[in-house]
């Protein structure tokens, strides 16, 4: 790392509209590219601040400030058009959690790294709507609540109650949803509103460790601990009458169910187990890097394709994740209201992944080029008429899922023409954390966590009290700055606000 | 930030166990360090090597550090600072070994050599007349009543203390005299304080018990806490916010409903800046237990390693075995120690020395527990545990972290049941299910069917329980039948051992007398016990064999002196026989779990083992002593039924069955009396006991069949994206 004042650092960085500021070549050494973040007036002093610290006298080694993760980043062989740091970014394990990356497929150098995707491998965010009312669900708001909790397996270790053996987990790995659907688990029509359609083709089971395996299968159908969550939200404000309509969405009150959650151990396993092999390929292919957590290999490279393969395998596993609370979601209204899902129009709205590197085709420099574009902490917002987003939103553009944190906002956009073109059609995931979760554990009294929640009258059940303050929403970034950043800088727009008034958690 | 800060570590340890190259956490310290981090029991599976040690260490140096942080920052009884408006048991006013559960109305004393006393976070003064109810939970000596601020926790041994004793005592000022009667479990002792008066009474399930003391003039003036000592006993409180099992008088109130002007804060812990500050500097808050030496050194040393960036304050710790001069660790532990490594022995020595103090023990460690029991230091936990309180200072639980090469192990599973607090598993192994190493099957036995036992020129000696029944082939009743399952299972094992050429196998009987008529049966078929061509050659193991001859029998078969091992569940349990190439049982157990149990016994680390189940197609009639048979088997004929006042029950083979692949969610597969096993479903080449070549579920996935497809799509994909790339681009140089 260049060690420099804060001063000197500042010379690398331009703040280029209102919005968005610009991070130089030269910022951190060997950047192919340059970097680029999205803040707003509050975000931007957080951001400058993290740098500000990071200089000061005494800070070696260790952490790294968010925009120094990005610049690392736009260091990477193969990385074309702009490292770009979503205004939710923060720091992660070598890439900031916010980033996206794309990298040049033709490119024989380009490379694909685990870190771009996170080690929750296809962490996203999947939305229900109902024809509830608010006023329906409010007299049962506990009872209901209660029903989630019991139905939804919580919680680090947490087992699944989705009968589930060896044998059907490697099929569910090769299939996704299309396994959840032949098992009756999902509608059909779930799998229109999914990215991928649930299910990413080039998955192979076999490219994933034994390990990994033994740890994913009694994890299979958890929500699992951390951020992760299910809410029964309602729906506060719609910006975009006619978008939120195409969506289902048709008055304030309406209730949603949201579902955030990943891989679990089994994504946690594959990125590891990439993450000690691309080590190694990296020394054998000389490709250097400015930070060490930035472990990478070649596209093309035996390392490169088996961690795509295996990615997918666990993006599979994410999804069947969700589509299992999906069911259970539904098996709890179902059972609170007497009336089928079908009846309560349980439809899945869309389903984002927020972790993730897909195979797409992009404008760059006016060219057209096939690009791996890593999403790491950050949403894909494909603009309206793109080709790979379902019928039902080729006018509005594709939903985008912004899950707030426990207790606060929740937000629908949706995607813009400006976002493909500047940031390859990628926005925010969600708040970004603000402090540290060794931090928020000391700062923060988990029990006035819960209180001020009921103060809210969020109903609110927890399986690890004290991993709360970890998650609380002082922990994290304004998810409304976030999104309002997004929207005033075009990349993705405004379409409903939800708020949370019953929190399931791990 | 490095993936253990991702976890929530703090940085200073993240960057510590970074520079030890360790750049991304094992799978077991994944899963078990947030747990731990939120506060959570854990139970974990992992052997040495598996990073393990780093997955209770980490969060553990870091909680001690932060509570050491804490006390020094001030704010020690953060998390329950007791300013509830409630009267409660306190947290802090309360004697080491004492416990209060979190809701503050039930306490528990396990200490049996002292006693250890608490008070109430109110008190009463001036005038008024109040009354408690405190109930006797658990058997053991207690002492109940009022005393002031002043008074020694122990109360009744001083002068501002009187106390009500379960022996029918009234103490003050160390004098006992004999009032009341005796009191014990589920007993209401009433508490009264007339101010008004200066009285102090009691009463015995709303008997009342007459004046007890009279109050001395200068206590008049004094707060009156409702008090409380135990000597290995539980009590239970009510102070008016339930309703009283025996109501007083009306001019009596309940403590709870007190005029404000009256009622007195417990200063003690009361403010939260008062919490006692870690007065003894011999009190670690984790004790972690190694099973030996080696390992405790080993686990020292990470630790060391580990804490190198924690500063301000620094967390000491203290390495304690055996071998090194007891004076230098006792004057160590004197100087202050936040964390122990130790032996058992050790330990102990020093504990009950009063050398070391369990008083602030915050995590209670046992790694490598299973080899820790193996060694025989249940006892040495159980009375450790008891020792430390469950509650620490600042009102956090006491969290235990076990670990254990297997869960499996009954003795790891049942002491976790009795010490530890909703523990979660991390078991990456995955919990009751059959091992992929074990291939399992289960061959029927139908008498019906198979009518070989009609015409059996030697058989198996039965169980005796058909002797009277006249019992013959033919007649077809369903105690001939019972019977003639018995002759058979005995051929069918003799069949299976034959079939499969095994070499070595262990034999599950039901009973002590099975495992004594198989062990004859098969040394007969052998030619004799002592033969030296004996295929059959056997040892039993069961508790009615005595120790020396038990520990020699499976000596000799762990030597491969004898082949086979016949024995029971309980005899089984904690047997550490690795890599059986195959498994019989007789008859299945009627436990489910006992199922997943005795098959760990083959195919372990990573060789192939075959199991195989004989099971009854019909009712098998067998013996079932109870408590109710006075000589629990021994020359017990009584072959009534067991609701008839006998020992004996029809065994229902397939329901067990049933339950079986219920439990494991599978559907065993079932084989011909032959005893031939299918070898279609593993490899063909499946040599039993060897390390098996592949690993896996065996799933033939479908990518290189799907692959053609799979291109045509993406490339569908991406020409579609081409076009909608150029539409919208259009004009601007596509």
């Amino acid at each position: 790392m260049v060690v420099r004042s804060y001063n000197d650092e500042l010379k690398y960085l331009e703040k280029i509209t209102p919005n968005c500021w610009r991070i130089k070549k030269g910022f951190q050494p060997n950047m192919n590219v340059e970097g680029v973040f999205y803040v707003n007036n509050h975000l931007e002093k957080l951001m400058l601040d993290e740098l500000r610290n990071a200089c000061r006298p005494g800070m070696v080694g260790g952490f790294l400030p968010g925009v120094k993760q990005i610049a690392n980043v736009a260091a990477l062989p193969g990385i074309v058009g702009r490292s770009v740091g979503l205004p939710d970014v923060h720091s992660g394990y070598g890439f900031a959690i916010g980033n996206m990356a794309a990298f040049d497929m033709g490119d024989p150098k380009s490379v694909v790294s685990p870190g771009g995707v996170g080690f929750d491998i296809n962490c996203g965010v999947r939305l229900l709507r109902t024809n509830l009312h608010e006023k329906d669900v409010l007299p049962v708001k506990e009872q209901l609540a209660q029903s989630m909790f019991d139905h939804i397996p919580v919680g680090v270790g947490s087992k699944g109650i989705i009968p589930m053996n060896a044998r059907d987990m490697e099929e569910a790995l090769e299939m996704g949803m299309d396994w959840s659907l032949r098992e009756g688990y999902i509608w059909a029509e779930d799998k229109e509103h999914c990215e991928e359609y649930g299910r990413m083709l080039n998955a192979d089971p076999s490219k994933v460790s034994m390990r990994a395996k033994k740890r994913g299968l009694p994890q299979l159908g958890t929500l699992g601990a951390g951020n992760h969550y299910a809410e029964i939200q309602v729906v506060d404000e719609i910006y975009d009458k006619w978008a939120a309509s195409k969506m289902g969405i048709e008055m304030k009150g309406q209730i949603c169910v949201m579902i955030h959650s990943g891989s679990r151990g089994f994504g946690h396993q594959v990125a590891t187990d990439a993450l000690v092999q691309m080590e190694k390929a990296m020394k054998r292919d000389n490709i250097d890097t400015n930070d060490r957590q930035l472990a990478c290999a070649h596209i093309h490279s035996t390392e490169g394709q088996d961690y795509l393969k295996a990615m997918a395998a666990a993006a599979n596993f994410a999804w069947v994740n969700r589509s299992s609370m999906t069911f259970l979601s539904r098996q709890a209204f179902a059972k609170q209201f007497r009336m089928t899902p079908d009846d309560l129009d349980m439809h899945v709205i869309y389903d984002v992944s927020h972790n993730i590197a897909k195979v797409e085709e992009h404008m760059v420099d006016g060219k057209q080029r096939t690009l791996l574009v890593h999403r790491k902490g950050s949403t894909r917002a494909f603009p309206p008429h793109h080709p790979l987003i379902p019928v039902d939103y080729q006018l509005t553009g594709q939903p985008v899922l912004i899950g707030g944190t426990m207790g606060t906002c929740s937000y629908v956009l949706t995607g813009t023409e400006q976002g493909m073109q500047e940031t390859f059609g990628s926005t925010c995931h969600g708040a970004g954390r603000a402090l540290s979760r060794a931090k928020s554990r000391r700062n923060l009294d988990y029990q006035d966590v819960l209180n001020k929640l009921e103060e809210m009258g969020i109903s609110i059940r927890v399986a690890s009290p004290k991993l709360v303050m970890e998650e609380a929403p002082e922990s994290y970034k304004n998810v409304t700055d976030v999104v309002d950043t997004c929207h005033a800088a075009g990349i993705s727009k405004k379409c409903i606000k939800l708020r949370p008034i019953a929190v399931i958690k791990g | 930030m490095t993936a253990f800060e991702e976890m929530g570590v703090l940085p200073e340890i993240g960057k510590a166990v970074e520079e030890m190259d360790w750049m991304l956490p094992m799978d077991v310290q994944a899963e078990a360090i947030p747990l731990i981090l939120g506060g959570g029991d854990v139970l974990m599976a992992a052997e040495t090597g598996s990073g393990k040690t780093g997955a209770f260490c980490l969060p553990i140096i870091q909680i001690v550090w932060e509570t050491l942080k804490d006390l020094e920052a001030g704010k020690g009884s953060k998390v329950i600072a007791q300013t509830s408006p409630h009267w409660t048991l306190s947290f802090f006013d309360r004697g080491s070994a004492l416990a209060v559960t979190p809701d503050g109305l039930r306490c528990q004393s396990r200490e049996q050599k002292e006693w250890h006393g608490c008070r109430c976070t109110k008190g009463v003064s001036g005038k008024g007349r109040y009354y408690y109810e405190a109930t006797v939970t658990d058997e053991g000596l207690c002492r109940v009543g009022w005393s002031t601020n002043q008074a020694n926790l122990d109360v009744g041994t001083d002068r501002f203390g009187f106390g009500f004793g379960g022996t029918g005592k009234k103490s003050n000022n160390k004098q006992f005299d004999s009032y009341g009667e005796a009191f014990g479990m589920h007993d209401v002792i009433g508490c009264f304080l007339d101010l008004d008066n200066c009285e102090i009474s009691f009463s015995k399930n709303g008997t009342h018990l007459g004046k007890a003391f009279s109050v001395p003039q200068q206590l008049k003036n004094s707060a009156f806490f409702p008090s409380v000592v135990l000597k290995n006993a539980e009590m239970s409180f009510n102070f008016g916010v339930q309703p009283f099992k025996h109501p007083p008088e009306k001019e009596w109130l309940a403590v709870c409903e007190a005029p404000k002007e009256n009622v007195r804060q417990n200063e003690i812990g009361s403010s939260g800046t008062a919490a006692p500050a870690k007065a003894m500097k011999n009190a670690p808050q984790a004790i972690i237990i190694e099973p030996s030496r080696e390992l405790a050194e080993q686990t020292y040393n990470q630790i060391l390693k580990f804490k190198k960036y924690m500063e301000n304050p620094k967390v000491k710790d203290l390495l304690v075995i055996g071998g090194v001069n007891v004076k230098d660790q006792i004057s160590e532990l004197n100087s202050g120690v936040d964390i122990v490594v130790g032996t058992p022995g050790r330990l102990e020595d020093l504990i009950s020395g009063g050398h070391l103090s369990l008083t602030q023990c915050r995590f209670f460690v046992l790694d490598e527990a299973d080899g820790l029991l193996k060694q025989g230091y249940g006892d040495m936990i159980d009375r450790l545990h008891r020792q430390i309180p469950k509650i620490t200072s600042d009102g956090r639980r006491l969290q235990m972290i076990v670990c254990s090469a297997t869960l499996h192990a009954f003795e790891v599973k049942k002491m976790a049941e009795r010490l530890m607090h909703f523990p979660t598993w991390v078991d990456l192994k995955g919990e009751d299910a059959v091992p992929e190493t074990v291939h399992h099957v289960v061959v029927m036995v139908d008498p019906q069917k198979d009518s070989s036992w009609h015409s059996l020129r030697r058989h198996v000696q039965t169980d005796g329980v058909h002797a009277k029944d006249n019992v013959r082939p033919g007649n077809n009743t369903a105690e001939t039948l019972s019977e003639a399952v018995k002759m058979l299972k005995g051929e069918y094992c003799v069949k299976a051992i034959n079939e499969h050429k095994m070499d070595r196998a262990i034999i599950f009987c039901r009973t002590k007398l099975d495992c004594d008529n198989l062990e004859r049966y098969l040394n007969q078929v052998g030619g004799g016990a002592h033969s030296r061509g004996n295929q059959y050659s056997c040892v039993c193991l069961h508790g009615d064999r005595k120790p020396q001859e038990r520990k020699a029998n499976l000596e000799r078969f762990k030597k491969q002196e004898v082949k086979f091992l016949i024995c029971t569940d309980v005899a089984a349990r904690g047997l550490d026989i690795t890599g059986l190439p195959f498994m019989i049982n007789v008859t299945l157990p009627d436990e489910k779990s006992n199922y997943v149990h005795r098959i760990g016994r083959v195919g372990r680390a990573e060789r192939m083992g075959l199991a195989i189940s004989l099971v009854s197609s019909v009712p098998e009639k067998v013996w079932y002593h109870g408590e109710w048979c006075s000589s629990r088997g021994r020359n017990c004929w009584n072959t009534r039924l067991t609701d008839e006042g006998g020992c004996c029950i029809w065994y229902n083979e397939p329901r067990f069955l049933a339950e079986i692949e219920d439990h494991l969610n599978v559907t065993i597969q079932q084989v011909e009396p032959d005893l031939k096993v299918p070898m279609d479903e593993f490899d063909g080449k499946v040599v039993y006991g060897q390390k098996r070549q592949q690993m896996g579920s065996q799933y033939e996935n479908h990518v290189a069949q799907m692959a053609p497809a799979v291109k045509d799509l993406a490339q569908l994909e991406s020409e579609v994206q081409l076009m909608y790339l150029k539409r919208q681009f259009k004009g601007r140089n596509v």
